[in-house]
């Protein structure tokens, strides 16, 4: 964590609404990628990050110390995000199964392959496990490194590298299973 | 089946996430602004509740009298209407025995997730607001004469969210 972030973390404990802004800020990226890797969701990811701001903030005097506060809130969002999972669960069992899921971004001129493509891809991110869909997450939409993501994960970056490399190696080779060529939605 | 490169599968992951998530992106500091700064409304238990019961008992009251079909003694004549042949104050409305009025309801809601809030409890809520018009039109033939009235109510519902 840079001095700056640490100086906002201070800030926000003191009581200061918009350093602790400044901070959602600059983790809401990171935040989105762990929740919609358990939630597997945007809304639901979403609405999780928006809760587990709220409780860090409530929380941000129990933070040991500033350098923490990265992990320490990626804790507070996988809780969250595993709360918003198990109840969407719930929500399906009571309504007898899996809700059927209705693409709210279809775009009619969008070539189906693509379309099709999406959809393998998004099936073959589920096949992987958390926290590997959270490492290609962090990865992918963060863009962040291995560095970042074991401080982030509590992981070594060892750890972290060697499930990004298997992990990417499953993907592919789900997606080489299907019968719909993904190079061609790229 | 055709191998996928690395800058293919690179590519793909890219604009999956980035098409995923890109909406939720910038929700998530406003809301904080809005809600938990010193301006920003902490609902309390109580008030949630008695706020929701009064909305549940003007609804009940309501639906009772139109269920009942006096909607036009409770304008007109009264209540005691029904016990008298001939009531004190003449009906401004007035409904023959055998010829009810017709009457017209249209019943219109919307609900708005608000999204997260605090409680003076420390917990976090969901905020869920329902917006209600409820529309009675009485046509009486004799008299020629409608009446029309609109009936709105806004409740706000809070759901405790689970925490750990």
């Amino acid at each position: 964590m840079d001095q700056a972030t640490a100086d906002l973390v201070i800030e926000a404990r003191r009581g200061s609404h918009e350093a602790f802004a400044e901070l959602i800020r600059r983790y809401e990226r990171a935040a989105l990628a762990v929740a919609h890797a358990i939630t597997r969701d945007a809304h639901a990811a979403g609405d999780a990050v928006q809760e587990a701001f709220l409780k860090a903030w409530q929380s941000l005097a129990g933070l040991e110390s500033a350098g923490r506060f990265g992990p320490w809130l990626i804790g507070i969002v996988r809780n969250k995000a595993t709360d918003h999972y198990r109840a969407a669960k719930r929500r399906d069992r009571r309504h007898g199964g899996e809700m059927p899921e209705i693409p709210d971004d279809a775009d009619p001129s969008d070539p189906l392959h693509r379309q099709e493509t999406r959809r393998l891809l998004a099936d073959a991110l589920a096949g992987l496990d958390d926290t590997s869909r959270m490492i290609v997450s962090l990865r992918y939409y963060e863009g962040l490194g291995g560095r970042e993501i074991g401080a982030m994960l509590d992981m070594s970056v060892a750890a972290v590298e060697m499930r990004l490399s298997r992990a990417r190696r499953e993907l592919k080779e789900m997606l080489e299973r299907s019968d719909v060529n993904p190079a061609v939605g790229i | 089946m055709p191998r996928l490169t690395d800058e293919q599968l690179d590519a793909l992951l890219d604009e999956h996430y980035g098409r995923e998530l890109a909406a939720q992106e910038g929700r998530a500091a406003g809301h904080f602004l809005r809600t938990a700064s010193p301006g920003a409304r902490h609902w309390r238990p109580m008030a949630r509740w008695s706020a929701g019961l009064a909305a549940g008992a003007l609804a009940a009251c309501v639906a009772m009298i139109i269920l009942h079909g006096r909607i036009g003694d409770w304008f007109g004549s009264g209540r005691g209407a029904q016990a008298t042949s001939q009531p004190a104050i003449p009906p401004r409305m007035p409904v023959a025995a055998n010829q009810p009025a017709r009457r017209e309801q249209t019943f219109e809601w919307d609900t708005i997730d608000e999204g997260a809030v605090l409680g003076s409890d420390g917990g976090t809520l969901r905020q869920l607001r329902r917006v209600e018009f409820q529309r009675v039109r009485l046509f009486d033939a004799d008299g020629k004469t409608v009446f029309e009235t609109t009936i709105p109510r806004e409740r706000v519902m809070l759901i405790q969210a689970k925490t750990y």
